[in-house]
């Protein structure tokens, strides 16, 4: 007879999942919206941002297909989410790619300065032995630049739509931070509260996209 | 200074002032538009080959209506208008 099913996979597991079809949803939504706008305007940093967010969507289905990959063959327990979420690399590498994405975007936006920030980063990609500790810098690295980007548009133009992108990359940067903690800890707390970070950043994504929509 | 406008939103300019009105003539347009006449009548004539205005002639003047095209243009705009500002992108 199988053994019945656990807490973990009755419960945390699908919950988390839950929450990935959410982040998906916040994502798909904000790149449909930015697409039609690079058609419609034609202006290219909405490309930037759209293969950003896409990127980050490609990943964030990595993310699930990993997870779901885990329920399915039984393995249990916090531990082993925790690996899920570190073993998928190519969820890890893919947000690296989006980031570089959006802090191209920003960066083309201030200036022509791309060069200068984003290709020594590019250039250090050369050991992929381990690949998230490299993509744990580089996604630190890009996000702080680009909640610094994000930040002053919103202090330039003080309105509530430029304030949505701050506090959502600010919140994925104190994620980040708070994964690679949980990783040189091995503490699994800091990584839920990494995942919920994650969390209410797509989420604030997804009030963004709403709007959009009702504008 | 303010930036140069550029040719979306001169072109969402000339719908709003439209929508705002209802029907509005060329003088209306002019004046909200902030256009030369010559670069307006070329905006409008480009705006109703596209089925965004609609041309209404009676005895005294032309007067422009939007189209559901138009309207839905508008609509579109307003959205880039948001993520542009969401992102701080110059339209």
């Amino acid at each position: 007879m199988p053994p019945p099913p656990s807490f973990w996979s009755m419960y945390v597991f699908p919950f988390f999942l839950l929450l990935d079809a959410f982040s998906l949803l916040a994502l798909l939504l904000l790149c449909y919206f930015l697409y039609r706008a690079l058609l419609t305007s034609g202006i290219r940093l909405f490309a930037f941002f759209f293969a950003g967010f896409a990127v980050l969507a490609a990943g964030e289905v990595a993310r699930m297909i990993v997870l779901m990959t885990a329920v399915l063959s039984g393995t249990v327990g916090l531990r082993a989410l925790f690996l899920s979420h570190i073993a998928g690399a190519v969820a890890r590498v893919s947000e690296t790619v989006a980031l570089l994405f959006i802090a191209a975007g920003y960066t083309f936006e201030v200036g022509e300065k791309a060069r200068a920030v984003v290709l020594p980063l590019l250039q250090r990609r050369r050991d992929w032995a381990d690949v998230f500790w490299l993509t744990s810098l580089l996604n630190t690295v890009l996000l702080t630049y680009i909640v610094i980007n994000a930040v002053g548009v919103y202090m330039s133009s003080r309105k509530r739509t430029a304030a949505l992108p701050a506090v959502a990359f600010s919140c994925m940067l104190l994620s980040e931070i708070l994964l690679v903690q949980s990783l040189l800890w091995v503490d699994e707390l800091y990584f839920i509260l990494s995942k919920a970070m994650y969390f209410l950043g797509l989420m604030t994504l997804l009030v963004l996209a709403i709007e959009v929509s009702r504008a | 200074m303010s930036a140069r406008r550029s040719r979306l939103r001169i072109i969402a300019e000339i719908l709003k002032v439209v929508e705002r009105e209802g029907e509005a003539n060329v003088s209306k347009i002019l004046l909200e538009a902030n256009l030369s006449y010559a670069r307006l009548a070329k905006y409008l004539d480009e705006l109703v080959g596209k089925g965004f205005l609609q041309r209404v002639t009676d005895e005294r003047e032309v007067k422009f209506r939007l189209t559901r095209k138009g309207q839905e243009f508008l609509r579109e705009f307003r959205r880039i208008e948001q993520l542009a500002e969401a992102f701080g992108i110059e339209l």
